[in-house]
């Protein structure tokens, strides 16, 4: 049994890598095709983020919130719910932080309390959004899948709306916020980069979720209840109370994001078009498995290639949107479980095999 | 000798976990003949047989019917070729008809119409014409398990099965039932249709068949002519020793009451009474045993007490407490351990650790923590103390469920909940297609817990075996009802309990006694 498992271990992450490897290749391969400098191209699309502090910076400035949505999604996902609502309680998060921040935070608030008040109106907008699909399922048993994509639609307006109503600088010629006020921003760690404080904050949320996860009562019933919610009730599990908390918790944590980006990118609140990020977070999920302890590989891994592609975008001739596809062929790989399952059960089947002789074998000494 | 119809030769089938369920087995199989193919559980009768049916792929060997090497990568292949299959869990319509279930999928029409007329009358000719004494009008709903067994025969003969393959048919019958369909066999095979008949009970073997493979641990150990050899040469091929089927105990000493249930009743989601007026209880050193055909209350008997659907009316004291309007997991803070009849979904969560599958039930114990957060070293010792203890064929604590056998997953469930420190242990159908290592373990562990006063028992059984040797006082329901009471099951005559089984004698209240 024991090699059975290492071979479904070795394949787990074997899928993984050659998903990964594959869509790259594929990328290399289209931008052979469609630039005109393909070597200079390719270099920059995988060599690029790592060429300047600024393009460094870029990346990591991604790869902040696509962890905090990552570990988001990794709470629903273990709920075994496809709730989407990260994405809106991302959204929120940044959204009411900027309302807030333009019109409560007074210069002299110290930084400290500014970014701390800034963190707990990110957490607690995104956790009210994350309500309304998580309850309505739980309760009432409403489809979370439309319910979310239908709220992280709606919510763009909510957050259009306050912007117009409570934050609009009226000089500017679109629709964005008054300044975010400096104290309540997160500073450089890298000076003249975007590479913000806000990983420190992040880290401290990984650490925690984890420990959430893997060492509390609560993580547990999370998981049993998401694995198998009949199981989970025949034990004495309470599964709607823990189900809802996970989801609450985890739209907190995807508010709190929005806020962190905010606070560390931007000098004002722009966002017209919901920016995806909580989505992503799924796909951080889905290729960290459930495990909020990778997280952190798998955002810094979706951070890079669309760093990358962004740079592709503005320093040669090769447009954005092929990036996207891309994505699209590693979902596909890591999504289909049955990627590579035939050599997998072959080998298994081999492994069995020998050690039914090495039994025979030995069932033949003992006889002699 | 007939002709030789089906031939299967080296079939080898590994399971992707790495469990080798049949390896190099042969076996043929000629006209008109009744194959008995016996075997402990999970000696790999049943995944052969799906094999030959094409529900489960198979990686080594080869399969030839009539003469011709034959692919068989589906059911319909297997239909195509003749093959007929009647499962253990029949697979109807429940609401229709038997002539509409027969004819499902290959339906007579007039013109683009389905013919329900035509539909009836083939129905009720094949019926007839086997003596299968099954009326094509009737609903599925209201047939008996024997009679819904033979719409499973009539669907196989009415798409021109020549081969009829029967997965331990008898489960679910009583002693007469069984006779009956012993002799509606054997008109079958005098018609020229070959059988194939699984079973682990020797006296239907001897009785029925002509021919019989024996398998063991997923091989051959002996292919025999039935008129030639006798059960305990039979059963020492199956087993590797002679079976023994008695436990070994005292006489019980009941001390107080422990469960009490009165006046029970419950209506399912048909609105079907299938719980009727039930009373009874179970004292402190005892092990009380429901018998009965499945389907006659006894698991939902098992779902009331545990708390996983709500009786309509009458009460369940636990430990002096009712459990009216209490949780699960109050109900079980009461002292109430269960084990499910089907592990895979209330018994385990097969993609988690044994680690997390044994933790689930006691998630909330104070012992295992430091502050908030669980000890690890604790949890670890005491997870793994419950391995060493029961015996879970495992790497480690971290291994996935799905990945042991169907035995090793029953043993991480018995290892939760007879360490859960419950006083009451509901047991429903423990050892259910598991190897007869564990069978025996589980067996005796639910008696001598009930012998040092650990916990009770309420054991809920389809194994008349199991159900006489293992409990103390002997209950029998039929339609929901208590129908008859044994004060000491090992004395009970299995012909007697069929007849109670089947509704056929019932005891008055006098002759039951105090149920409580």
């Amino acid at each position: 049994m024991k090699e059975a498992r290492r071979v479904e271990f070795i394949f787990e992450m074997l899928r993984i890598v050659v998903a990964l490897a594959v869509a790259y290749l594929l990328t290399l391969l289209f931008i052979a095709f469609i630039s005109k400098d393909p070597i200079e191209a390719i270099y920059v699309f995988s060599i690029g983020p790592f060429t300047t502090a600024r393009r460094f910076g870029q990346l990591m400035a991604k790869f902040i919130p696509y962890m905090m949505t990552g570990l988001s999604m990794c709470l629903i996902y273990a709920c075994n719910r496809f709730n989407l609502i990260a994405e809106g309680s991302y959204l929120m998060g940044g959204c009411l932080f900027s309302v807030v921040a333009v019109n409560f935070i007074p210069e002299t608030m110290p930084p400290v309390l500014a970014v701390g008040l800034g963190l707990v109106v990110g957490a607690l907008a995104g956790l009210i959004v994350s309500a309304i699909p998580t309850i309505l399922r739980e309760k009432l048993g409403v489809s979370e899948i439309v319910t979310s994509v239908m709220f992280n639609y709606g919510f763009l307006y909510v957050s259009l709306f306050l912007i117009k109503f409570f934050a609009r600088d009226i000089s500017m010629s679109y629709v964005c916020s008054r300044l975010i006020p400096e104290n309540a921003k997160l500073g450089a760690v890298v000076p003249r980069t975007l590479f913000h404080s806000g990983i420190y904050i992040v880290a401290v949320v990984v650490m925690l979720v984890c420990l959430i996860y893997f060492k509390t009562p609560f993580g547990y019933r999370v998981r049993i209840s998401g694995s198998n919610q009949d199981f989970a009730r025949t034990e004495g599990i309470r599964i709607t109370g823990s189900l809802i908390v996970a989801q609450l918790l985890a739209g907190a944590i995807s508010g709190m994001g929005g806020a962190i980006d905010i606070m560390g990118v931007y000098d004002r609140y722009i966002w017209d078009q919901t920016p995806g990020v909580g989505t992503d977070g799924l796909l951080v999920a889905v290729l960290a498995r459930k495990n909020p302890a990778l997280v952190p590989i798998a955002a810094f891994l979706l951070a890079y290639m669309r760093t990358g592609a962004a740079i592709l975008n503005y320093a040669t001739d090769i447009p954005l949107e092929m990036v996207q596809m891309v994505q699209g062929i590693i979902i596909l790989m890591i999504g289909a479980e049955e990627f590579l399952g035939p050599i997998k059960n072959r080998m298994i089947f081999r492994l069995a095999q020998k050690k039914d002789r090495q039994k025979e074998a030995l069932a033949d000494v003992n006889t002699k | 000798m007939s002709k030789e119809v089906l031939r299967m030769d080296g079939i080898t089938k590994i399971y992707s976990n790495g469990f080798t369920a049949n390896h190099d087995v042969n076996l043929v199989l000629h006209e008109g003949e009744i194959l008995a193919l016996v075997g402990e559980n999970g000696a790999g009768k049943t995944t052969l047989m799906k094999i030959l049916f094409g529900m489960e792929s198979h990686q080594g060997g080869h399969i030839e019917v009539n003469g011709t090497t034959v692919k068989i990568n589906s059911p319909l292949d297997a239909i195509a070729l003749g093959i007929g299959m009647v499962h253990q869990h029949f697979m109807q319509v429940p609401s229709a008809t038997v002539a509409e279930n027969v004819t499902l999928g290959i339906e007579p029409r007039q013109g683009s119409v389905y013919d329900k007329k035509e539909a009836i009358k083939r129905t009720q000719e094949l019926s007839d014409r086997y003596q299968l004494m099954v009326k094509a009008t009737d609903r599925i709903n209201d047939l008996s398990v024997a009679q819904r067994q033979k719409v499973e025969i009539l669907k196989a003969l009415a798409r021109n099965c020549r081969i009829l393959i029967l997965d331990e048919p008898t489960a679910v019958l009583t002693p007469q039932e069984t006779e009956e369909l012993f002799v509606q066999l054997k008109n079958l095979k005098e018609s020229g249709i070959s059988i194939i008949f699984i079973s682990h009970k020797l006296h239907e073997v001897m009785q029925l068949s002509d021919n019989i493979v024996v398998l063991r641990a997923g091989k051959v150990t002996g292919t025999l002519v039935t008129k030639d050899v006798n059960p305990a040469q039979i059963s020492r091929l199956m087993v590797g020793r002679d079976v023994v089927m008695s436990i070994e105990k005292d006489d019980p000493k009941p001390e107080d009451t422990i469960l009490q249930v009165r006046n029970l009743v419950y209506y399912n989601d048909e609105n079907v009474k299938v719980v009727d007026n039930v009373s009874f209880g179970i004292r402190k050193g005892e092990v009380v045993g429901i018998a009965g055909v499945e389907g006659n209350g006894q698991n939902e008997i098992a779902e009331l007490i545990t708390g996983l659907v709500k009786a309509d009316s009458g009460e369940i004291i636990l430990n002096g407490k009712s459990t009216a309007g209490l949780e699960i997991r109050d109900i079980r803070d009461l002292g109430l351990a269960y084990i499910s009849e089907d592990r895979m979904r209330y018994g385990v969560a097969a993609n988690l650790s044994i680690r997390e599958n044994i933790m689930a039930d006691r998630l909330d114990r104070k012992e295992f923590r430091t502050g908030f957060l669980y000890n690890s070293k604790k949890i670890n010792s005491h997870v793994d103390s419950l391995i060493r203890e029961f015996e879970i064929a495992c790497d480690d604590q971290t291994q996935p469920v799905r990945m042991l056998s169907g035995g090793n997953i029953q043993k991480v469930v018995v290892a939760r909940e007879f360490s859960s420190g419950a006083n009451l242990i509901v047991a429903n159908q423990p050892t259910r297609g598991i190897d007869v290592g564990t069978s025996e373990l589980i067996r005796k562990t639910l008696v001598r817990k009930s012998r040092n006063k650990e916990a009770s028992t309420l054991l809920v059984s389809s194994d008349l075996n199991e159900i006489l040797e293992v409990s103390d006082r002997l209950l029998v329901m039929k339609n929901g009802q208590i129908v008859a009471q044994f004060a000491k099951a090992q004395a009970v005559d299995e012909f007697e309990l069929g007849e109670y089984m089947l509704g056929i004698k019932r005891m008055t209240a006098e002759e039951m006694g105090d149920l409580l």
